[in-house]
């Protein structure tokens, strides 16, 4: 127990030792600086204003065998799902995973338990009454935030003020054997201690608090009817969308008033989550609707998290910094890997001092991502992807959350082959795309985009003056391989869509193999031309004029614009969690 | 077609020099292209770590420049180039560019790049370096470029050296013992102070006629004979995380009680032993006491070592034998003399004389030159102190036991 609490204090006050912002002569200038591990205290609960949910429903009916549009009306009832204690801890447990990485020290106060987790070590004790914890309650943002200064400032400070002494001497003790130019422990002396080297110590120290301040939900009840061999069927089914906004507080510890205080604060959104149970026979249950109601609410927390988690990259406290170490054609090197969180995929931009100036220089993404969890002279590959890059240019993370809206200007067009013409099928799609090597951090699926999108075309006939409108859906993959040093990617690629005419009720399924050639100028901006050909199944035709099952090809041509979006939403189930390459197992 | 091939020409030459962008001009010079460069610390005592900039048009030239740079600020920069005057540099200048094509030989670590920016078009490097100054020396002085300080040592003889406690107790004492040690192991002749040594009456009797505080220290340097002499103070300080000691080393002339140097050293504020504290401190400290020492030392073997002389007559021919023993030691000594309050029969005089490695030699050039009453007779001679009087007519008022 002594030592977990040494080590902890060591962590707040001590860990970002090599830190120390002496500007003497030993010291890297902005140039060449590096990320320097912080130690993040969470609070192991999350705020929430409200204790339950009042989510207001409407019902859908759609009877398919009278082929009419589905009508909802809304419910004077709203349902209320309580948020229970263990939900809220899974919040809290979601919302440190991907705030607190690896890149920092990280310190959870749990209800009976603290944790603490280092580059070298992971150790886990009992807690009960021996160290205070922080109980969250159930208040407004306003409060919350008061409650979490009184905690800091009270009985945090005062129990981990008392191990300070030992924590500096710990890691003091230290420093000759980390420390490269061991010199610079002689100046930090000779600048004397406790003005000079403490305080950028104990600057290090910050706490993480979050408070989910809004819950928005709508729920949908549908109810299908369709007819089987001259039986009507129905089925219902349950919609629930959650979305949330969560406040995170930044608490640094100050040394010259020795108390914690605000540091910064920042809104996360998650967007709209939606979760739907699949079509019974019969209504589903309460058990049901409220574990679909807690798995969106929790895939909410998730999306939000990680939208923290990338505003706050755009902090410099908080961002990725490293010198390029080596640079071999576009391949670059830099001293980080799987300790300071990087994902496949993430996207760097480097810098370079330019007659006094710090200037964009290029953009790179990480490829191949080092574990230097126990030797942190392992490089990690970045692609330099445009502009230039040399040895020792500046590295800057770039905050990212791998997912874009799409949209595109179309070409989707169909031939029958039982007819002569061509369609010429101007139109447009809106999506999403995804670098799924981001999301899951896999370095085999590094650049492979998951699509999916609707799309809306007029299917103009060669010899018929009645145009077609056509709605379709579908989803796509695509690889991207970047060459050279202007942002230009060749890629290849498959879609899968589902295609209807809204005139005639002529359906078909095609899949799309095309390839791409597209330009990447930022990390926040793609464009991409896809040029493929649809190949397809008619699976509906109610329509004289056309033949059963005809088989459906016809040239695929499209303009794509991406956009990169914060706020995920419910991709946030394909994000998998933070690196555990490092992960100790409890002692 | 005579003026389409002029025009033709014309174009083309506008195309090379005009579109083909500013070319980057590499230095081909064998000194350095640009003289950034900052002192940072002794590493030890034949290797100096200097932060340096280079500049080139690649990364590879700007790093090689910047090696030159460092060579050049060891040789030539900062407050104490190995070359020091014109005449040096003007007689070095073939070596140097010899040691700028060849920095590998003098440069013993290379830190990772500390700056890195690109000024009209070139890239501009600074690194920290450690460089192996003495083998720079070495090799200077194996040109006959320079002479070094151990020439200049043996011409003179290193320094005697005593070591006293001044305040902060055992700790002091504790810091002393260090002191001696590290000046041992750097070749000095350190005279350690006995539990039984005591100023001696002579001194004592001296310092009393010269007025003015005596410090006892110098008493006792002067008694043991030494050429220098240190004092020694330990303060321990309690912080938030321990116990830090920091150790402050005065070094005086002996002859004449000049401040030569004075140094700071401190130890980590940690709990430790608070001996190991203090030794921390001295360790500190000593690089840079050393370096005072021999600085002044060298300097003094330029101007003439210093000489304390003090000479005993009687009341009735005080002041001719003071007028005799002036006007020799003025013949032997370049430089002013300095005289010390006495009284009328005793008298005492600061002196720096060159090529006199001693108080006896000097007691015999003085005795060679002295035309005053009665002969002189030597009393004591130790280090840097002389004392002898003038036996004849008269009643020699000091006593001497």
């Amino acid at each position: 127990m002594k030592k977990f609490l040494v080590l902890v204090a060591s962590a707040l006050f001590a860990f970002s030792l090599f830190a120390v912002s002496d500007p003497s002569l030993l010291q890297s200038d902005e140039t060449q600086k590096t990320y320097q591990r912080k130690a993040v205290m969470g609070l192991g609960s999350i705020g929430f204003t409200v204790n339950s949910v009042n989510v207001p429903m409407a019902f859908c009916h759609i009877d398919s065998s009278k082929n009419v549009p589905s009508a909802c009306i809304p419910w004077t009832v709203k349902i209320n799902y309580p948020i229970g204690s263990g939900e809220k801890r899974k919040a809290a447990e979601t919302f440190y995973d991907w705030t607190i990485t690896n890149r920092y020290d990280k310190i959870v106060l749990n209800e009976n338990e603290a944790t603490m987790t280092t580059r070298g070590q992971k150790l886990s004790v009992r807690t009960e009454g021996k160290v205070p914890t922080f109980s969250s309650g159930t208040a407004d943002l306003e409060t919350y935030a008061k409650n979490v200064e009184k905690y800091l400032n009270g009985d945090a400070r005062r129990y981990f003020g008392e191990l300070l002494d030992s924590a500096l001497e710990a890691r003091y003790s230290e420093l000759p054997e980390k420390e490269q130019e061991t010199f610079m422990v002689t100046k930090a002396k000779e600048l004397g201690m406790p003005a000079e080297f403490i305080k950028p110590l104990l600057n290090s120290a910050f706490v993480f608090a979050a408070h989910v301040s809004r819950i928005g939900t709508s729920g949908k009840v549908t109810s299908v009817t369709t007819k089987i061999k001259d039986v009507r069927v129905t089925t219902f089914s349950v919609e629930i969308n959650v979305g949330v906004s969560v406040t995170f507080l930044i608490y640094r510890y100050n040394p010259e008033t020795k108390s914690f205080e605000p540091y910064k604060t920042i809104s996360a959104s998650s967007g709209i989550v939606d979760n739907t149970t699949p079509a019974l026979p019969v209504l589903p249950t309460r058990e049901l609707v409220t574990s679909l109601f807690n798995d969106a609410l929790q895939t909410a927390i998730k999306a939000a998290s990680i939208n923290a988690s990338n505003e706050l990259k755009k902090d410099e406290n908080f961002t990725l910094y490293a010198p390029v170490k080596s640079r071999n054609g576009s391949k670059l090197e830099i001293n980080m890997g799987v300790v300071e969180d990087i994902r496949v995929d993430h996207p760097f931009t480097i810098y370079e001092k330019v007659d006094g100036k710090m200037k964009k220089k290029g953009t790179a993404r990480a490829r191949k991502i080092a574990n230097n969890c126990k030797d942190d002279t392992q490089t990690t590959t970045l692609q330099r992807i445009t502009g230039k890059a040399e040895v020792a240019d500046l590295i800057e993370e770039t905050p990212w959350s791998g997912l874009y809206f799409n949209l595109g200007l179309a070409n989707n067009a169909a031939i029958l082959s039982s007819r002569i013409g061509m369609f010429a099928a101007p139109g447009f799609h809106l999506g999403t795309s995804v670098d799924i090597g981001y999301t899951s951090n896999n370095r085999a699926l590094s650049e492979f985009y998951f699509d999916a999108f609707l799309s809306f075309d007029v299917k103009i006939e060669d010899d018929d003056i009645d145009n077609h409108i056509a709605l379709g859906g579908g989803i796509g993959l695509s690889k991207r391989f970047y060459t050279g040093s202007g942002g230009f990617f060749f890629g290849l690629g498959g879609l899968i869509s589902y295609n209807g005419d809204l005139m005639s009720d002529w359906q078909y399924l095609a899949f799309t193999p095309h390839i791409q050639l597209g330009f990447t100028p930022s990390s926040k901006f793609d464009f991409i031309i896809k040029a493929g050909w649809n190949l397809g199944v008619t699976v509906v035709e109610n329509d004289d004029d056309y033949d059963q099952h005809t088989f459906n090809h016809g040239l695929y041509l499209s303009l794509d614009f991406n956009f990169q979006i914060p706020v995920i939403g419910g991709m946030a189930r394909l994000y998998s969690k933070p690196s555990k390459a490092c992960e100790i197992k409890k002692k | 077609m005579k003026k389409f091939l002029v025009m033709l020409t014309i174009a083309a030459t506008l195309f090379t020099f005009g579109c083909g962008g500013k070319k980057c001009v590499f230095n081909s010079q064998p000194t350095p292209a640009i003289y950034e460069a900052a002192f940072v610390e002794s590493t030890n005592s034949g290797e100096v770590m200097v932060k340096a900039s280079g500049i080139g048009c690649s990364i590879e030239q700007a790093t090689e420049e910047a090696k030159k740079t460092a060579i050049w600020f060891v040789l030539e920069g900062g407050d104490k180039p190995i070359l020091k005057n014109q005449n040096e540099k003007l007689k070095a200048a073939g070596l140097e560019a010899q040691m700028y094509a060849n920095t590998a030989k003098y440069i013993r670590w290379i830190s990772d790049i500390k700056s890195k920016s690109k000024d009209g078009g070139k890239t501009k490097l600074t690194y920290l370096f450690k460089v192996d100054a003495a083998m720079l020396t070495q090799e200077l002085a194996a040109a006959e470029i320079i002479t070094t300080e151990d020439e200049l040592g043996e011409q003179l003889g290193l320094p005697t050296i005593s070591v006293f406690a001044d305040k902060g107790g055992d700790s002091a004492k504790i810091a002393v013992t260090v002191l001696q040690e590290y000046l041992q192991d750097n070749s000095y002749e350190v005279y350690k102070q006995a539990q039984s040594d005591q100023v001696n009456s002579l001194v004592s009797k001296l310092s009393a006629l010269e007025g003015g505080e005596t410090d006892p220290q110098h008493d006792l340097a002067l008694s043991l004979g030494t050429d220098i002499y240190a004092k020694v103070s330990m303060l321990s300080q309690n912080g938030s995380v321990g116990t830090k000691a920091t150790v402050t080393i005065e070094v005086y002339e002996t002859a004449s009680g000049k401040m030569l140097g004075s140094t700071t050293g401190y130890s980590a504020e940690r709990r430790a032993d608070p001996n190991a504290l203090v030794q921390e401190a001295v360790n500190d400290a000593s690089m840079k006491v050393l370096s005072q020492i021999k600085k002044e030392w060298m300097e003094m073997s330029k101007k003439g070592k210093p000489f304390k002389v003090t000479v005993l007559a009687s009341s009735a021919n005080g002041s001719a034998v003071d007028e005799a023993v002036y006007g020799s030691l003025k013949a032997l000594s370049q430089r002013p003399i300095k005289r010390q309050a006495g009284g009328k029969s005793t008298f005492s005089y600061i002196i720096y004389i060159k090529d006199v490695p001693n108080a006896y030699e000097l007691f015999q050039a003085v005795k060679k030159s002295y035309n005053g009453p009665g002969t002189l007779e030597k009393v004591s001679d130790s280090g840097s102190f002389l004392v002898f009087k003038a036996a004849g007519d008269g009643e020699i008022e000091l006593t001497i036991e």
